[in-house]
């Protein structure tokens, strides 16, 4: 194995490769992840697809959809992002990517947490917490029901994005600009029903 | 009954005096809340008594906890906020509160949410857009395992405080100034640092 590891290389401790179910590393112990809506899903796939195709066009890059990631954290945390891109500069373009690895040991620039009914608030602020000590520079929250974006560059400097505004992909993704509309395509699909107040 | 109301009176449609679940009232549906941890009931009173405080001191208006308020809305909502503010420019100083309604029909300037292990982080974002949607001014968010709080203004102003930080009433309490520190006394580490 030619990766170089970012602490002691505790990735992966337990899986075989038939193994399809989808889980975290959390404090040593694998985690099921609660179950992803369809409706989430489709935009975790979305954003996959334009920022995949601004890194490659823009050679930044990578981006992965539901990834595990080895964090380099005190305590034994492997994370799955929704969506999550490495930058060339933390792992090289000509670098392999582990082939039998669970968890890839890098440490991902920026990650995508969209929202799912079941998601518990305390679970998902802890990950954002934890994704800054690890060394993440910018976390995207997405509440598909509500339509909105939390952009997170830490725990405490948090910008909210409503339909009308445009994701900026600021200091990780110089240039890159979805307008949310791309993203909650029906505005009255939002569930909430508020909008003609 | 002596209230003005906003809209249509739905207030607690279906609830007896008797009752002690705590429900919101959501598309007129009655919805049990989910159960509150002790530390987020213990925050969430300890946030009230230094509001209470200021707001008494100041004869500003009326702070609850777990008070029941129908929102001003197209849909049917009643929601239950941990900690509100009402000011008596919302709900004049000597106008009555209904001894028999379990809900306030008015919409307070204020309401403090503390997240329980259980609650949902969809359920909640709901709630914060209903309230700025309903004219509430200012919703705090209390995260108690990370020992932050959230401030918004409106759906896109958003400050977090860290324990270094100060809470302040902004506009709607101008003068109130609480340190997080005070709010969360003794921090909760998960080991992530140390």
């Amino acid at each position: 194995m030619n990766s170089a590891t970012v602490q002691a290389p505790v990735i992966a401790p337990l899986s075989s490769g038939d193994d399809d179910e989808l889980y975290e590393i959390i404090d040593g112990q694998r985690i099921e992840l609660p179950p992803m809506s369809v409706h989430a899903a489709w935009i975790a796939s979305q954003l996959t697809s334009y920022i995949g195709l601004y890194v490659r066009t823009q050679n930044l890059g990578r981006v992965l959809c539901q990834g595990l990631f080895h964090l380099p954290l005190l305590v034994d945390r492997n994370r799955r992002p929704d969506v999550a891109f490495v930058s060339y500069a933390g792992w090289a373009k000509n670098r392999p990517i582990p082939p039998l690895d669970d968890a890839w040991n890098v440490l991902p620039n920026l990650v995508v947490e969209v929202v799912s009914p079941t998601d518990r608030a305390e679970d998902l602020m802890e990950k954002v917490a934890e994704y800054f000590v690890a060394g993440v520079t910018v976390v995207w929250v997405i509440y598909p029901k509500c339509q909105q974006v939390h952009v997170y560059e830490s725990l405490t400097d948090v910008r909210g994005l409503t339909r009308a505004d445009d994701l900026d992909g600021g200091t990780v993704l110089p240039g890159f600009r979805l307008p949310l509309t791309e993203l909650f395509l029906d505005a009255a699909d939002n569930g909430v029903t508020l909008d003609d107040a | 009954m002596n209230s003005a109301t906003l809209q249509e009176p739905v207030v607690a449609p279906v609830a007896s005096l008797d009752d002690d679940e705590l429900y919101e009232i959501i598309d007129g549906q009655r919805i049990g809340l989910p159960p509150m941890a002790f530390h987020a009931v213990l925050l969430a009173f300890r946030l009230a008594q230094y509001l209470a405080n200021f707001v008494d001191a100041n004869d500003l208006g009326i702070v609850t906890t777990e008070g029941l308020f129908h929102l001003a809305l197209p849909v049917d909502r009643n929601r239950r906020p941990d900690a509100a503010f009402v000011s008596y420019q919302r709900w004049p100083k000597d106008r009555a509160i209904p001894v028999t309604d379990n809900g306030l029909d008015v919409v307070p300037e204020l309401v403090v949410e503390v997240v329980s292990p259980t609650d949902r982080i969809e359920e909640l974002q709901e709630k914060i857009h209903e309230y700025f949607q309903a004219g509430v001014k200012l919703v705090w968010v209390v995260h108690p395992v990370l020992g932050v709080v959230h401030v918004y203004e409106s759906l896109t102003a958003i400050r977090g405080l860290a324990p270094t930080d100060e809470l302040d009433g902004g506009t709607v309490l101008p003068g109130f100034k609480l340190p997080i520190a005070t709010l969360f006394r003794a921090p909760i580490s998960r080991g992530l640092t140390s």
